[in-house]
């Protein structure tokens, strides 16, 4: 049975995916947009407030300490060049882990995949602390906290990678979080852990060797140590391993796509 | 055409497992609007979710062609409560690239909505949003409409809106229902199958397989 009616609607099946697919997620990101930014600006105000909150609570402590920066002029100024790297990693890791159970309802719509809503989450999640984190830079730049870093394409770059590297690990947290309870229960403390022993508050080359060897280990350290070491021109990082940080975010991007294959059928069951 | 083959699928219950399809290859013809039917647990809904894409066969596979194959119709899962029904309704237009207007147009009218439309789907009642959702999916060009088992949504002059709608595009659509009762599948179908037993039998005409329906009913009773 031939049908020219459907032949002529169609431009090649893989072009007609592609366009599809960029439609959906196009989409899926305005409306993402709208439901979390929608109904008040404080969402917009909390991506840039909540980092600030993160490094004055911090600056205070650490000042109170009386402990001096490891790099740097101020300790608000070490403190910004860890916390936001690390903020802009976390933040995509923890929209994306939640993104199944959040879009369930779309499912309704077959044309609508788990992936895409995941990977939506994530667009909009890089766009947004991408966006923040250049207004909060410039800000504090402005009234003399930060500068500009020493290495623009390197900083940028490190910031980059700490994208890919929670890209990949958000996918594989956005699966495991739904196929298996145990990890839902203990990744968040995981992440929660991992704050600490990512570098926001040392570099790897004021711990002693074998601390360090060991800390270095965790991927987004790398990924600090990175924007660090291109902001301060000081610093040449001996632990830092740019291979090793983007290897380990394509290798969490394919388990987690691979996790999504496997686990397809569980998910619509859900 | 939507072709079956060697399609196996399986729903696992408390106890044991229920086989809707074992092995099965067949296809729903173009042209042809078809009632799905099968008693309450056959796999009505499965099978309705496996043409419709959002549940993968156990093994096998299923074709649809190129076919534009709408998502089933008579439940209004996919509104985001806190969006509007005039934002719920660009996105589904956005996503299957129909003209974001005509679609808005179409469903202002379809669903009688008035100034609701611009208020959160989640302060709809379900008849509201089944209008919304009937509206929407009447707007949105398909070549298979994705039926199940239209239930006793809004009041009698509504239900004829629906049938008037699917008269129109008898032409250019055809429709797939599943349903466990014969009635109401007569209004909108001119064939038919059953699923039964892992099986999918397919007649002539909606009579014939009403008919054997309606003795398979008999002898389990």
């Amino acid at each position: 049975m031939t049908d020219t009616r459907i032949e002529a609607r169609q431009p090649g099946p893989f072009r007609e995916a592609i366009a599809t697919q960029v439609r959906v997620l196009s989409a899926l990101i305005l409306r993402e947009a709208r439901t979390r930014f929608g109904r008040s600006r404080l969402g917009y105000l909390w991506a840039i407030g909540e980092p600030v909150v993160y490094v004055m609570t911090f600056t205070a402590a650490f000042t109170l300490l009386r402990t001096l920066p490891a790099l740097g002029n101020s300790i608000a100024e070490f403190l910004l060049t860890g916390i936001l790297p690390y903020q802009v990693f976390s933040n995509i890791v923890q929209r994306a882990s939640t993104a199944i159970p959040a879009n369930r309802a779309l499912l309704t719509f077959p044309i609508v995949k788990n992936m895409d809503t995941i990977m939506a989450r994530i667009a909009l999640e890089i766009a947004t602390s991408l966006l923040a984190f250049l207004i909060l830079f410039g800000l504090l730049g402005f009234f003399g906290i930060t500068r500009m870093p020493d290495d623009l394409l390197g900083f940028l770059a490190g910031i980059g990678a700490l994208m890919l590297l929670g890209t990949g690990i958000g996918v594989v947290a956005a699966v495991g979080t739904v196929v298996n309870s145990t990890f839902a229960t203990v990744f968040p403390w995981i992440m929660r852990f991992t704050f600490f022993i990512s570098g926001p508050f040392f570099i790897l080359d004021q711990l002693s060797n074998e601390l360090a060897d060991k800390i270095a280990w965790n991927p987004v350290v790398h990924g600090i140590e990175w924007v660090r070491t291109a902001y301060f021109p000081v610093y040449a990082s001996s632990h830092l391993d740019r291979g090793y940080i983007l290897f380990i975010g394509l290798a969490a991007l394919a388990l987690g796509l691979a996790l999504e294959r496997m686990a397809r059928k569980h998910l619509a069951l859900e | 055409m939507i072709v079956f083959e060697n399609v196996t699928k399986q729903y696992s219950l408390k106890r044991g497992r229920t086989t809707i399809l074992d092995d099965a290859t067949f296809a729903f013809p173009r042209g042809k609007s078809m009632a799905i039917l099968g008693i309450n647990g056959a796999g009505k809904s499965t099978m309705i979710r496996m043409i419709a894409g959002t549940e993968p066969p156990d093994r096998g596979r299923i074709r649809r062609n190129g076919l534009r194959v709408s998502w089933p119709l008579g439940f209004s899962g996919g509104f985001h409560g806190s969006l509007s029904g005039r934002q719920n309704i660009r996105f589904a237009s956005r996503i299957y690239d129909s003209d974001p207007r005509q679609v808005e147009a179409f469903v202002e009218d379809f669903s009688e909505l008035g100034k609701h439309l611009d208020a959160p789907v989640r302060t709809y009642s379900s008849g509201m949003r089944a209008r919304l959702a009937f509206g929407l999916s009447m707007a949105i060009d398909f070549d298979v409409y994705l039926v199940d088992e239209i239930t006793a949504v809004g009041d009698a002059r509504f239900k004829s809106k629906c049938q008037n709608a699917f008269a129109d595009r008898h032409d250019v659509s055809d429709v797939l229902m599943v349903s466990h009762s014969a009635d109401t599948v007569k209004k909108y179908c001119d064939s038919g199958c059953i699923l039964h037993d892992g099986e999918m039998q397919f007649f002539e005409t909606l009579e014939e397989a009403v008919d054997v329906y309606n003795a398979l009913l008999k002898s389990l009773q």
